[in-house]
């Protein structure tokens, strides 16, 4: 019977860990959606400062 | 109305109108750049953590790098409060003996701490140990308000920053948001709230000996409560450790507590504009933005007030007395705590579903039809009066873009938004954020009104019903996460369905604002002419708040007028 219950639990916890993981891969999709919704567009670095705490030489570009 | 709820109001709205600016000019600081008060004392430490979780925070991010970050930093708050309320049983800071929480609940509850809603299927009291409760809950209150708040920052960037690729460092911004905003601004209101009487320790379950006899033991339950609490409202998150939430006297045991908690709700929402008016060099446009908030928050407010004052007229003509004397508040009094009394509900209510906060310190479903219509039409418009904690900023420039782009049809100006055109890319993701929310939201609703299981787990038929239903799936969609009651959630559906909710309402609502953010800090802003439509006008307020309330009247009405409608004209 606590095999079955615990056999249960771990179906389920297998179910919503999917479903979480394809919900998140669906995001990821609609960024790329998004993205090419945008377009890339003329890209020119900021000239902004960066909070004094973390004010950087030259910002560099992560991807 | 009772003349205490009139000064209750007028209090609130002279404490917002004071912390306001405070807030917001600090807020400006904090994201705008340059020195920043307190820098000498959070810098080191931001250093610290930078240096511990590898964030080269010189390293700026083009908006795809930003919500890559946000999706997996979020992801990994998923799994981590899931696996937390699954193995509670098996981790300290259990004295209670909670048991492990079944797989369904435990996702619903980790995906609604983190997408700050805080719908809860559960009684936190009798279901969550203090470790969940603090290293899961309590953590997720305060990083996923930081999160909101990092993405409204970004919008704002998006909107000031010319011709850059960049828009900001996802770590970076929830870290300051962290250490210069939420925590210190939580560390002060939980004092404050101890000192009233909020409950803070450690302990599990005190038996005491009531003074009703007929009862032989009681059972109160202790922990940290006022810790949790004051994050709980300043982060806009809203679930309570107790099952009561802030009707429950340890959480919310008087006045003055009360007050301080509506406004903590508010505060950050409201300072948010003031931030972006600041940080866009447009204090006007700020202005603009708040006093749209202001009017939306404060008509649902007065209306939620008046409809819970007036009372229920077949109590009245059943020869109930529910006027103003002294004895009594007077009003419709069933469901709310006889210490608040109906009308500081009623300004409880509607603040807490403008803000996306879900914090109740009565019940909805005893509502007056009308008084919950309000509350629930408020969630609708997208909480944005003033909304959750940069969400709210965020929703509300969204419905701005739109209004700038119908306006500018109907007088055939090009549209502008702060000198950046707005064009077909912008317009197809404002779009995409207005659609979603209500796809989620009546889809949901839709099929759980034709399943005999979900309807089956509703307490009232007919109208009362549906709104039982539409409330639930509102406030997930919108991230609010308050209930209405009358709904037996912790059910395999409404843990999936409302879990499903609560995550499109969330990341699929920040994705096109993140691109929006990207697409218009690349542009470089066209010069004022004669035929720029001003946005800083009270005119141009006008037309936001005719906007929001077409888009949510036009979605939602039909819901509406079969819910809350149809049971007011039954009664």
């Amino acid at each position: 019977m606590l095999a079955a219950i615990e056999l249960k639990g771990l179906l389920g916890d297998v179910v919503f860990v999917t479903i979480t993981v394809a919900f998140f891969a669906l995001a990821w999709l609609l960024v790329r959606l998004c993205e090419r919704i945008a377009g890339s567009g003329d890209v020119v670095l900021a000239e902004h400062q960066m909070p004094a705490s973390v004010a950087p030489e030259k910002i560099e570009v992560a991807s | 109305m009772e003349i205490s709820g009139i000064v209750l109001l007028l209090a609130m709205i002279a404490a917002l109108l004071i912390s306001t600016p405070l807030l917001g000019g600090y807020f400006a600081k904090v994201y705008g750049g340059g020195a920043a008060p307190g820098d000498r004392v959070f810098a080191p430490v931001e250093r610290v953590i930078y240096r511990a979780v590898r964030v080269d925070a010189k390293r700026e991010q083009r908006w795809t790098g930003y919500a890559a970050s946000l999706l997996a930093f979020s992801v990994v708050g998923v799994f981590f409060v899931y696996g937390l309320q699954r193995l509670q049983e098996h981790l300290p800071l259990n004295p209670n003996g909670m048991k492990g929480v079944q797989p369904a609940l435990a996702w619903n509850t980790a995906v609604s701490f983190v997408t700050n809603t805080n719908w809860q299927n559960y009684s936190g009291e009798s279901t969550m140990s203090h470790l969940t409760q603090m290293a899961g809950l309590s953590v997720q209150n305060f990083v996923s308000a930081a999160v909101g708040m990092s993405v409204a920052v970004v919008l704002i960037r998006g909107l000031s920053r010319r011709s850059a690729s960049t828009i900001g460092n996802f770590w970076v911004d929830v870290t300051r948001t962290l250490t210069r905003v939420l925590l210190p601004l939580a560390f002060v209101l939980a004092v404050v709230l101890v000192s009233q009487g909020v409950v803070q320790n450690f302990n599990g379950y005190t038996e005491a000996r009531p003074v009703d006899t007929s009862v032989e033991t009681q059972l109160i339950p202790g922990g940290p409560i006022a810790s949790q609490e004051a994050i709980k409202e300043f982060g806009t998150n809203g679930g309570g450790p107790y099952n009561a939430n802030a009707s429950h006297p340890f959480e919310n045991p008087n006045g003055l507590t009360n007050f301080l908690e509506i406004w903590a709700l508010l505060a950050i929402p409201f300072a948010f504009a003031y931030a972006f008016g600041e940080m866009v060099g447009d204090r006007k446009q700020g202005r603009v933005v708040f006093g749209v908030m202001m009017v939306i928050w404060l008509s649902a407010t007065l209306l939620a007030m008046g409809m819970e004052s007036s009372g229920n007229p077949k109590l009245t003509a059943a020869g109930a007395d529910q006027s103003v004397n002294a004895p009594q508040g007077g009003g419709n009094m069933e469901g709310k705590e006889v210490r608040f009394g109906s009308a500081a509900t009623g300004l409880f209510a509607a603040s807490t579903t403008g803000t996306s906060t879900g914090s109740v310190n009565g019940m909805h479903n005893s509502f007056t039809p009308l008084g919950g219509g309000v509350v629930l039409l408020h969630m609708m418009l997208g909480e944005v009066s003033p909304g959750g904690v940069g969400v709210g900023l965020n929703g509300l420039l969204i419905l701005a873009l739109l209004s700038v782009f119908i306006a500018g049809l109907m007088v055939g100006r090009t549209p502008e938004f702060l000198g950046k055109k707005i064009q077909a890319p912008e317009m197809k993701l404002v779009v995409l954020y207005v659609l979603v929310m209500p796809i989620v939201v009546l889809c949901f609703a839709g099929a759980s009104i034709v399943l005999d299981s979900a309807v089956g787990r509703i307490a009232n038929p007919g109208a009362h019903g549906l709104s039982e239903i539409l409330y639930a799936f509102t406030s997930a969609g919108n991230n609010n996460g308050s209930a209405f009651g009358g709904i037996g959630g912790n059910t395999q559906w409404y843990n999936t369905t409302l879990g499903l909710a609560m995550l499109t309402g969330r990341f699929l609502l920040i994705i096109p604002t993140l691109a929006i953010a990207g697409t218009l800090a690349r542009k470089r802003p066209v010069p004022v002419t004669a035929g720029t439509f001003p946005t800083n006008t009270p005119l141009f307020g006008g037309l936001v708040i005719g906007v929001a309330l077409i888009v949510a009247g036009l979605t939602f009405f039909p819901a509406l007028a079969l819910g809350p409608i149809v049971e007011h004209l039954s009664i």
